[in-house]
């Protein structure tokens, strides 16, 4: 059974992440191998003007995945691109949100999402996209 | 600028990291993350190779690109290859990494745009 594509301009439900301690930052930092200094150095953060140090722009990345995944489990994500544009320092919740740009049918449909995340400041912290294609065209 | 190819390296997706990987994102089910491919950046290897192209300088990662030309497998071993391009103005690193089965076919193109800075030069908007 194919499930019908959905529309363009349709959101996807929004979701808040974190926000992410100290301890939070480190277990990524474990996990992932991304130990760059200014996540984990309070000092170093607070030396470079930020209060907190910085969420690995990762971490937020890939909750995004996870948001997809649970709107239409029938379609895998083909391509994720994001640029980091503004840091978010720990302790501080991300709203996390898309919404669909385009669709495309035929024999292999492509949805093409536009992602943002938001902290406190409502200023975009990542500004993204991702193409999700039907699984069974895997 | 100056171009670096390295590789190819032999990554896995292993189980248990896989699972940890989720559980530090939020996911849940089977299928190996789309961006689980990040953290082969953070192998002895390949971490050593990109530290060596940053020179001493922080990157500070400005922006992400993974595109698949089929999934990756849970419990699978690949081949990454490495490509370290660097800009002198503003000083930039992307790292181009390319992803195959051990018999050469493509699954995945990864690439990772990361600004350089020494510590002091650090600004709220880099």
């Amino acid at each position: 059974m194919t499930n019908a594509l959905p529309q363009a301009g349709t959101r996807l439900p929004e979701r808040n992440v974190g926000p992410f301690s100290g301890g939070d930052l480190r277990a990524y930092a474990e996990i992932s191998g991304d130990n760059n200094p200014l996540h984990l150095d309070a000092e170093l953060a607070q030396s470079v003007g930020l209060a907190a140090p910085p969420v690995h722009g990762m971490l937020l990345f890939a909750a995004f995945e996870p948001i997809l995944n649970d709107w239409r489990p029938d379609l895998r994500i083909e391509r994720l691109s994001g640029r980091f544009t503004q840091p978010v320092p720990s302790g501080e919740a991300v709203s996390l949100s898309g919404r669909v740009m385009r669709v495309s049918g035929g024999d292999k449909p492509r949805i093409l999402l536009r992602l943002m995340a938001n902290g406190a400041s409502r200023a975009p912290a990542i500004v993204g996209e991702a193409v999700l294609v039907p699984r069974e065209a895997a | 600028m100056s171009e670096t190819r390295l590789g190819p390296f032999c990554v896995r997706t292993e189980p248990t990291q896989i699972a940890a990987y989720r559980t530090a994102i939020g996911a849940s089910g089977d299928d190996v993350p789309a961006a689980f491919p990040i953290c082969w950046l953070g192998q002895a290897e390949i971490r050593t190779a990109v530290e060596a192209a940053c020179a001493g300088r922080l990157p500070l990662h400005e922006g992400q690109t993974f595109d698949y030309a089929r999934p990756l497998e849970v419990g699978t071993e690949y081949r990454l290859s490495l490509n370290l391009h660097e800009q002198a103005h503003p000083p930039r690193l992307a790292a181009n990494a390319e992803i195959t089965t051990v018999a050469g076919e493509i699954c995945l193109r990864m690439e990772t745009l990361l600004r350089l800075v020494v510590p002091a030069a650090l600004e709220l908007s880099a």
